[in-house]
């Protein structure tokens, strides 16, 4: 085995990354040095205690029968005796325990119990107490609201600042109740110093929802990108329901519509099926489709959208590209101020070009068999171009493309017009901003997707703008391995979001049930379609 | 005749000499300079616990007073913090609890924080890289027990060793061997530092120079910039063992900035005159001409063939954990001087993922080495396991792991060519000054 693997350098290269996944998705933890914590669940689960034993039977019977006091306190007990280094931290450990085998019902009673018996209770326990009630996936009842409003203002009392982690716990128990106004004080102490965890916006936005005050939870995350849970989604369908019929009804479910098309979100499963269902119950036809290359829904038959981006969005795009990117911090970084000169002076006088093309990426495109870059390559691509239609077209490169062969280059000239930067600059920006300024028809070529030019826009809204802009615009290309010829891929000619039109509706989504986030450079490939009878 | 430097080496190698000569009451000076040292111990231990007590900085003795220094300072820095800003009062009093309910967790907390980390902490912007520097405090605080645990054991086992000596039949017998009568007079650690110190002075009098720029202290974060005086630190301890060290020059120096001072914690007596490091607040273009100067640095398009002797070679004191940016390259271009790289693409196949800039340590014994030896065995500096056959090599055991494991589920044959994988010690000029190493030194000394 080993024998073969060194025999081929190439393949192992190859499953590294296949195997990196793999290794990541398996559960088993090998080479993990740092430990996070002083006490090890799964070591104290492994252990022959009481607790463990009653909480694997409550598993395999699924009851939810309450443990007496006096069971408790041989538990307690018991622990003392195992773990004498930890005993200020045995009531953590248990609860801990409780919530690690599913049973946020036990943590609350064992709460109860050490409230009961005047044992004095940590911060952290009084934290963890509030945030079982969001594990209980069923909605309180009136005694547990006045509980928690209690142990609130209890908690208050003694510390009038919280840390962020008690802030959040308050907040997430604070939602389940009728009292979630009093969250927005606490998520304003956390903001004050930090960012807040994921979870907060969306405990906040649901009970918003679900106690009909949709606006504030729309003011809450104006502006923002923040990671979403699906109930978020759900509630809001909820509301509506509630409140609203006929056109009214459908005119505000499209607001959320709307917000998924502005926030670049590609939603999950569950999400998907409830909303499949509300319009399904409004005699509309819905079917989970597949759409093709050329934007084609394969269940209606209908063109979606092309991405159209205005002349303002153009500008304020070049704009930021040229301060941001090709000066930046500092000038030398990228060019220097005489080049930056020149390059000005070449903007003033260009026409407007169809294709860009990033000559250094596409000259080194057949890497695994030629060792050297070659212009032939770039000759390749302007000529598939100008195949059917003459079209103009532009390379951007390095000066020391130059000293390559000068025939090659100048029956590239014939072609091409042809823009060098100096040897010592970055040519993606001025590549970047040279098809911006061209025009709203202009495609790029290049197999880089600009991750590290799209980090230094820092501004989320710019970053979603370019993110549109680069998906409709961008060629990639790949190499044939047997043929050695290069491959381009044209981008999708229709919008990836969620979008409108006279007959209906369509919205991407995937298999996954994770949090829903802005879409990554992939194609999604499943769509909810929903069209009118 | 000699710089100023050198006559106070002078002067302190013949007052070694004539102290060492002299004999008290019977006593030799070795046992009278170690019963000094177990006194001074004894005092320096009652100490260590009222450190926080003392409210005048003058009573302490020497050594803590520099340790003293560190915390006073922060605690100014701390409390001017807390007058201008109102807010940060506030964020005072969160962290605080926050550390609790960490502790209470069970989280890795450090178990008290010093006015040092006070000021890091109320700098960090996030939750979560406040919780990596508590653990990080943490495992230090853990080795800093392990160590007095391995103190304690050890002066245990030499008490048991003169116990032995004393139960000898014959009293009064000479004994030959270590740690009693020996040909030999035992070589300190002074006169180690004195002797390689020396060995530095020579090369200011005829060796080439090396120069470090210290100006990007203001790119870095407090991480990077504790890292990069480490570095620096470590480059000095290379370059003073070496047999044809550097003068080491640093340039632009900003002798209030808190990359010098982290550079002053390491070595505190840097500013004296007998120390063998140049400091110098000018650029190096005002103490160098123009056309020697060459700037090292990793982006730039001419590779280093060969050492030239008659140029002064530039190293960025600057680290980046992060993105990359062509920093280095960018100055040289803005001041206009030559810039050249490291032949690493050459002498060496890079493993998939592995980025191609070094250290400043690695940096200088590449220098130290291309200047006598020749490039290409100066290129073994480069860490191994960035080359493309020990990556190779880890591949290969995470595979035999994941297949042979998920199928037996025992662990003994990932297991079986372990030394194969293990990486090798570079060559045998590398000098190991962990701190294990120097452990296990001592305790074959004790033998």
């Amino acid at each position: 085995m080993s024998l073969f693997m060194r025999s081929s350098i190439c393949f192992a290269q190859c499953t590294k990354r296949l195997l990196n996944n793999a290794v990541r998705a398996s559960k088993r933890n090998y080479n993990r040095p740092a430990i996070r914590k002083v006490f090890r669940m799964d070591q104290i689960r492994e252990k022959e205690l009481l607790i463990n034993k009653l909480m694997i039977d409550a598993q395999k019977n699924n009851d939810e029968k309450n443990i007496d006091n006096d069971t408790w306190t041989a538990i307690r007990e018991e622990m003392q005796k195992e773990f004498p280094d930890l005993n200020d931290k045995i009531d953590s450990i248990i609860y801990d325990l409780c919530l690690n085998y599913g049973k946020p019902q036990q943590a609350i009673n064992f709460y109860k119990y050490l409230r009961a018996n005047n044992v004095e209770l940590q911060l952290n326990i009084v934290g963890k107490y509030l945030r079982a009630y969001s594990q209980l996936k069923r909605p309180v009842t009136k005694d547990e609201e006045r509980d928690i409003l209690e142990t609130y203002n209890a908690l208050r009392e003694d510390y009038p600042l919280l840390g962020a982690k008690s802030c959040e716990d308050c907040i997430v128990a604070l939602c389940m109740t009728k009292h979630w106004e009093l969250s927005f004080e606490l998520l304003d102490m956390i903001c004050e110093f930090q960012e807040p965890g994921p979870l907060v916006h969306s405990a906040i936005m649901t009970a918003a929802f679900k106690n009909n005050d949709p606006q504030k939870a729309w003011k809450l995350i104006s502006g923002k990108t923040v990671p979403l849970t699906s109930s978020v989604h759900i509630s809001y369908l909820d509301y509506c329901q509630r409140n609203f019929k006929g056109e009214k009804l459908i005119n505000n479910v499209m607001k959320m519509l709307h917000f998924w098309r502005d926030q670049n979100l590609v939603l999950n499963q569950l999400v998907v099926d409830n909303y499949k269902t509300f319009f399904e119950s409004l005699n509309y036809v819905t079917s989970k489709t597949s759409v093709s290359k050329n934007g084609i829904c394969s269940a209606c038959k209908t063109q979606l959208t092309q991405t159209t981006l205005s002349q303002d969005n153009f500008k304020i795009l070049s704009d930021s590209v040229m301060k941001k990117l090709i000066v930046g911090k500092n000038v030398f970084c990228t060019t220097s101020p005489q080049e930056l000169k020149r390059y000005m002076l070449f903007i003033k006088s260009m026409k407007s070009y169809d294709i860009v093309i990033d000559g250094l990426n596409v000259a080194f495109a057949k890497r695994k068999f030629q060792n050297k870059g070659s212009i032939k390559n770039i000759i390749e691509v302007v000529r598939y171009f100008q195949k059917y239609s003459p079209k103009k077209v532009l390379v951007v490169g390095r000066a020391h493309m130059n000293w390559w062969s000068k025939e090659e280059m100048e029956s590239l000239r014939s072609v091409a017009d042809v823009f060098l930067t100096k040897n010592l600059s970055a040519d993606d920006p001025f590549l970047l901003h040279l098809t911006l300024l061209s025009g709203s028809n202009t495609y790029f070529v290049s197999r880089d997707l600009m991750r590290q030019h799209l980090h230094l826009l820092r501004d989320s809204k710019l970053k979603r703008l370019f993110k549109r802009w680069q998906m409709s615009r961008q060629y990639l290309f790949n190499t044939d391995t047997e043929t050695k010829n290069i491959i381009l891929h044209p981008p999708p000619e229709f919008e990836l979001n969620t979008q409108e039109d006279m007959n209906g509706i369509h919205i991407p989504f995937t298999e996954l049930e994770s949090l829903i986030l802005p879409r990554s450079y992939t194609v999604p490939e499943n769509w909810l379609c929903v069209r009118k009878r | 005749m000699y710089p100023r430097a050198l006559r106070s080496i002078f002067v302190k190698f013949t007052n070694q000499q004539t102290t060492s000569s002299v004999v008290n009451n019977g006593f030799s000076a070795v046992t009278l300079q170690k019963l000094q040292a177990s006194e001074a111990r004894r005092h320096f231990a009652t100490h260590l616990d009222e450190e926080f007590e003392h409210e005048d900085e003058d009573e302490l003795p020497e050594g803590l007073q520099k340790k003293h220094w560190i915390d006073s300072k922060a605690q100014k820095e701390v409390d001017k913090m807390l007058a201008t800003k109102p807010e940060i009062a506030k964020l005072k009093k969160v962290i605080e609890l926050e550390w609790e309910v960490m502790k209470q967790d069970g989280e890795c907390v450090p178990s008290a924080l010093r006015p040092r980390d006070w000021e890091e902490v109320l700098k960090l912007p996030s939750r979560n890289k406040r919780r990596k520097f508590f653990n990080y405090l943490f495992i230090i605080e853990k080795q800093k027990e392990k160590r007095q645990m391995e103190k304690l054991q050890n002066m245990a086992e030499l008490e048991l060793i003169r116990e032995e000596r004393a139960k000898r039949e014959v009293p009064n017998e000479i004994v030959y061997g270590f740690g009693a009568n020996f040909l030999l007079r035992r070589v300190s650690d002074a006169t180690m530092n004195h002797m390689y110190n020396w060995n530095v002075h020579r090369a200011s009098m005829f060796g080439n120079k090396l120069v470090y720029d210290f100006s990007y202290e203001k790119l870095m974060t407090t991480f990077e910039l504790k890292s990069c005086a480490k570095q620096i630190m470590e480059s000095f301890a290379v370059n003073r063992v070496h047999n044809y060290p550097f003068e080491m020059t640093f340039c632009n120096v900003n002798m209030n900035g808190p990359l010098f001072e982290r550079v002053m914690r390491f070595m505190p007596h840097i500013l004296d005159d007998d120390f063998p490091i140049r400091v110098e607040e000018k650029s190096y273009l005002d103490l160098f001409d123009k056309s020697q100067v060459v700037y090292l640095s990793s982006d730039a398009p001419t590779m280093m063939e060969k050492y030239d002797p008659d140029s002064i070679y530039i190293v960025g004191a600057y680290v980046d954990r992060g993105p990359k940016k062509p920093i280095s390259m960018a100055k040289a271009k803005k001041d206009k001087i030559k810039m050249v790289k490291f032949p690493i693409d050459k002498y060496i196949r890079f493993g998939d993922g592995s980025g191609k800039d070094l250290t400043l340590n690695q940096c200088t014994s590449i220098m130290l080495d291309a200047q006598c030896y020749g490039m290409e065995e100066a290129m073994k500096h480069v860490p191994r396991r960035k080359l493309l056959e020990s990556r190779v090599k880890v591949l290969e055991r995470k595979i035999q792991k994941d297949l042979f494991l998920s199928k037996t589920g025992t662990e003994e044959l990932a297991y079986d060519n372990d030394d194969v994988v293990r990486p090798q010690i570079m060559s045998e000029n590398v000098y190991d000054f962990s701190h294990s190493a120097r452990s296990k030194h001592r305790k074959q000394w004790n033998k």
